[in-house]
C-alpha cells in the first residue's frame, strides 16, 4: 500500500513535470515562431519590398545644393551666361603671424591687391576678412601654393558671361552675391533664380558680333564719343542684336564707369532729327490729309511764331511729298503736320509706342521725354524730330511697324514670347497695308537717290531714313556736338530686319570731305552692317527689282514736276 | 521527432541569418557605390559647365575673327557671292552632250 502509495505520488511528481515541461516548450517554441516570423517578415521586407532602403540612401546624401541662377543662351544655343564653382581666399587675421610678410607675398600674386590693403586687412582686429572673393583658378592655385597658415577658401557659385563684354547691355551683370545688377539679370531676377529651364534670349551673338564691331569701326573713324545699333525683325519684334558702346565686361567685378555702364540703345533719350519724319508722312498718309503726289512750297523759310524753320539741304522750290521725305525738308515736314493737327499726330505716336517707355526685358529704359503741353508749334518741330526726346529701340519698334504692313509690335529679347500670332487672333493694325507700301518705297526712294544713297548694299534692296541732330547744351543747341541716326530696313520688297545706329559726336574727317552730318556717317556704318549680317541670317540677296519698279511708275513724277 | 524539428528548424535559422546578414552587406556596398556615383556625376556635371564655358570663351565670334585673321585667308561673305542654283551654267553635262 506504502509503495503504491509512493508509486502514485511518483506518478503524480512526473505528470507534474511533464506538464511542466510541456509548458515550457510551448513557451519557448512560441518565443521562437515570433522571433521567426519577424526575422522572415524583414528579410521578405528586404527582398521584395525594397522601398524602404532606398529612402534611406537618398537620405544620406547630401542635401541639393541650394538654387543657381539658371543658364541663359542664345538663338543658335551658344552659352552667354552660367555658373563655375570658384573659391573665395579669407583670412583670419589672428592666426597669421608674420602679417608684412603675408601681405607683400599675397599682393605679388593677387594682381589687382595693393600691399597696403592687404596690410590693412590683416592687421584689423576680427578674426574673419574676405582677401577677395570668387579668385581664378589660377589665383587659387598660386594662394595655395603659398601654403600660409591662417589663409582659407571657401568654395563658392560664381556667375561667367564667357562672351565677356559683347553682350554687356543686354544681359548685364551679377554682384558678388549673385544678384542681378542689370540687363535682364536684374529684370528677370525672379524668373533666373526660380526657373528650372535655361533662359533663351533672342539675341544672335555672331549677328551682335558684326554690329559691335562695325559700330566701333565707326566710332574709331569718326572719333564719336559713343554709338548704339539695334537690329530687329520687323514682323514679331525679336530683338537680333543691341549694342551701346562704350560697354564692360560682366565678369569683371566691380562698378564699371558711368559711361560704360549707360545703355544708348535703351536708357538714353535723343532728339532723333529727321529719322522722326516718317511718322509724321505715315500719318497724313494713313489719315488721307495728302497723298503722294501732293507737296508743299518750300521756296523759304517758314516763321511760325517766333522761331524760323529751315532746311539743312534747300531746295527753295515746290516739293512733292516724296521730295520732302528724300531731301529730308523741315519747311515742308513742318506744314504737313500742321495740316495733320495736333491730335492725331499725339494718338499716332502713341500708337507706335513711341511717347510711352518700352517694356523690354532690361532693367534700364528710359522714359521718353515729351512736351508738357503739346501746342501747334511743338507738333510742328516734332514733325521733323526736335522738341522730343526718345531711345533708339523706340524708334526701330516704330519703323518695325511701319513697314511690317502696320501690325503692331513690341520689342522682346524673349525666344519663346512674341511668336507670330496665329491667324485667327487679330493682330491691332497702325497703317493700312497701303501705306505701309507707301512708306516703304519713300525709304527706299531716300537710299536710292536722298540723303543716304551710301547705305546702299546691292542685292539688298536697304531702304531707311538719316537723322541729324544737335545735342541740346544750356537752354539752347550745341553747334560743336551732333547725334547722327539712319534707320535702315531690308529687304525692302518684303521686310524682315530693321537696323537702326546712332553716332553721338562723331566728327568729319577727310574721307567724308569734314561732311559729319547721317549720310556721311550713319548711313555708310549701317551699309556696311547690313552687308555683313545679311548672310549671317540668311537673306537671300533680291534677283528682280520687281517691287522698286512699281513704285517709281506709280508714285513718283518727280522729273515731270521738275 | 522533436529532435528532428529542431534539427531542420535550427538549420533554417541559420540560413535565414546568414542570408540577412549577407543582404544587409551588399545593400551597404551598394549604397556606398550609389553615392561614390552620385558624387561622379556631381563632379562629372561641374566639369562639364566649366568645358561648356570654355568653349563659349574660345569660341566667341572676336577670337574667331582674330585667328581668321592672322591664319586663315578668308574674308567676309560678300552678297556677290551669294547666287542662285539656277545661274550655275552646268558645263560639264552640255559638254558631254557634245560630244555624244
Amino acid at each position: 500500500m506504502k509503495q503504491k502509495n509512493l508509486k502514485n505520488n511518483l506518478d503524480n511528481l512526473e505528470k507534474k513535470i511533464i506538464d511542466l515541461s510541456q509548458v515550457r516548450l510551448v513557451v519557448i517554441f512560441g518565443i521562437f515562431t515570433i522571433l521567426f516570423l519577424t526575422l522572415f517578415l524583414r528579410s521578405v521586407d528586404l527582398i521584395l519590398l525594397n522601398n524602404k532602403s532606398n529612402e534611406f540612401s537618398k537620405s544620406i546624401l547630401p542635401p541639393t545644393s541650394k538654387k543657381n541662377r539658371v543658364d541663359i543662351y542664345d538663338r543658335n544655343n551658344v552659352l552667354l551666361a552660367t555658373n563655375v564653382k570658384s573659391a573665395s581666399i579669407y583670412a583670419n587675421p589672428k592666426e597669421i603671424l608674420n602679417k608684412t610678410e603675408v601681405s607683400k607675398k599675397l599682393s605679388r600674386v593677387l594682381g589687382d591687391q595693393e600691399y597696403s590693403e592687404l596690410k590693412k586687412k590683416l592687421t584689423s582686429n576680427s578674426s574673419f576678412v574676405w582677401i577677395k572673393r570668387q579668385v581664378s583658378p589660377k589665383e587659387h592655385f598660386e594662394v595655395n601654393k603659398l601654403g600660409i597658415p591662417g589663409i582659407n577658401f571657401q568654395e563658392e557659385i560664381r556667375r561667367v558671361f564667357p562672351q565677356g563684354s559683347l553682350l554687356s547691355h543686354v544681359i548685364g551683370s551679377v554682384g558678388v552675391d549673385n544678384e542681378g545688377l542689370s540687363g535682364i539679370e536684374k529684370k528677370l531676377n525672379n524668373q533666373i533664380t526660380s526657373s528650372e529651364r535655361p533662359l533663351k534670349i533672342s539675341i544672335d551673338s555672331s549677328v551682335q558680333h558684326a554690329l559691335k564691331r562695325e559700330l566701333s569701326l565707326a566710332m574709331e573713324k569718326f572719333k564719336a564719343i559713343g554709338s548704339a545699333g539695334v537690329i530687329m525683325n520687323v514682323n514679331n519684334g525679336e530683338i537680333i542684336s543691341l549694342i551701346s558702346l562704350p560697354d564692360f565686361n560682366p565678369n569683371i567685378k566691380g562698378k564699371p564707369s558711368d559711361d560704360a555702364a549707360f545703355s544708348r540703345v535703351t536708357l538714353g533719350n535723343y532728339e532723333m532729327g529727321s529719322t522722326f519724319k516718317p511718322f509724321t508722312v505715315a500719318a497724313a498718309l494713313q489719315h488721307n490729309i495728302i497723298n503722294l503726289k501732293d507737296g508743299y512750297d518750300a521756296t523759304k523759310p517758314l516763321k511760325v511764331s517766333r522761331f524760323i524753320i529751315r532746311d539743312d539741304h534747300p531746295k527753295s522750290r515746290w516739293l512733292s511729298v516724296p521730295e520732302i521725305f528724300k531731301y529730308s525738308s523741315n519747311i515742308g515736314m513742318a506744314q504737313m503736320a500742321r495740316d495733320l493737327g495736333v491730335e492725331k499726330q499725339k494718338k499716332f505716336l502713341e500708337k507706335l509706342g513711341i511717347l510711352d517707355s518700352s517694356k523690354i526685358e532690361i532693367s534700364e529704359v528710359g522714359k521718353p521725354i515729351i512736351p508738357k503741353i503739346w501746342r501747334e508749334i511743338n507738333s510742328m518741330t516734332i514733325s521733323y524730330g526736335h522738341g522730343i526726346a526718345v531711345n533708339l529701340l523706340q524708334v526701330a519698334n516704330a519703323y518695325a511697324i511701319l513697314v511690317n504692313g502696320g501690325k503692331k509690335i513690341s520689342p522682346t529679347l524673349l525666344l519663346e514670347k512674341n511668336q507670330i500670332p496665329p491667324n485667327n487672333i487679330k493682330v491691332e493694325k497702325v497703317i493700312s497695308e497701303d501705306t505701309s507700301r507707301k512708306i516703304r518705297g519713300l525709304l527706299r526712294l531716300t537710299v536710292m537717290s536722298g540723303t543716304a544713297k551710301k547705305a546702299d548694299i546691292p542685292g539688298y534692296e536697304v531702304g531707311g531714313k538719316t537723322g541729324t541732330a544737335e545735342k541740346p547744351s544750356g537752354g539752347g543747341y550745341n553747334k560743336d556736338s551732333i547725334i547722327t541716326s539712319f534707320v535702315g530696313v531690308f529687304p525692302m520688297d518684303k521686310p524682315q530686319y530693321v537696323v537702326a545706329i546712332m553716332l553721338d559726336e562723331p566728327k568729319g574727317i577727310k574721307e567724308t570731305h569734314f561732311y559729319r552730318s547721317a549720310g556721311w556717317t550713319a548711313a555708310p556704318t549701317v551699309g556696311n552692317v547690313i552687308s555683313r549680317i545679311g548672310p549671317l541670317l540668311r537673306v537671300l540677296p533680291a534677283k528682280e527689282k520687281k517691287y522698286w519698279k512699281n513704285f517709281e511708275a506709280t508714285y513718283i513724277s518727280v522729273k515731270a514736276n521738275e | 521527432m522533436s529532435r528532428r524539428f529542431y534539427f531542420i528548424f535550427g538549420i533554417i535559422l541559420i540560413v535565414l541569418v546568414a542570408s540577412l546578414f549577407q543582404l544587409k552587406h551588399q545593400v551597404v556596398i551598394l549604397e556606398k557605390k550609389l553615392s561614390q556615383n552620385q558624387l561622379m556625376i556631381t563632379k562629372e556635371k561641374e566639369a562639364l559647365k566649366v568645358l561648356k564655358a570654355e568653349w563659349s570663351y574660345l569660341s566667341n565670334p572676336n577670337r574667331i575673327e582674330a585667328l581668321s585673321k592672322n591664319f586663315l585667308n578668308l574674308e567676309i561673305v560678300n552678297i556677290k557671292q551669294i547666287g542662285d542654283i539656277e545661274k550655275i551654267p552646268f558645263y560639264i553635262q552640255k559638254n558631254i552632250e557634245e560630244i555624244k
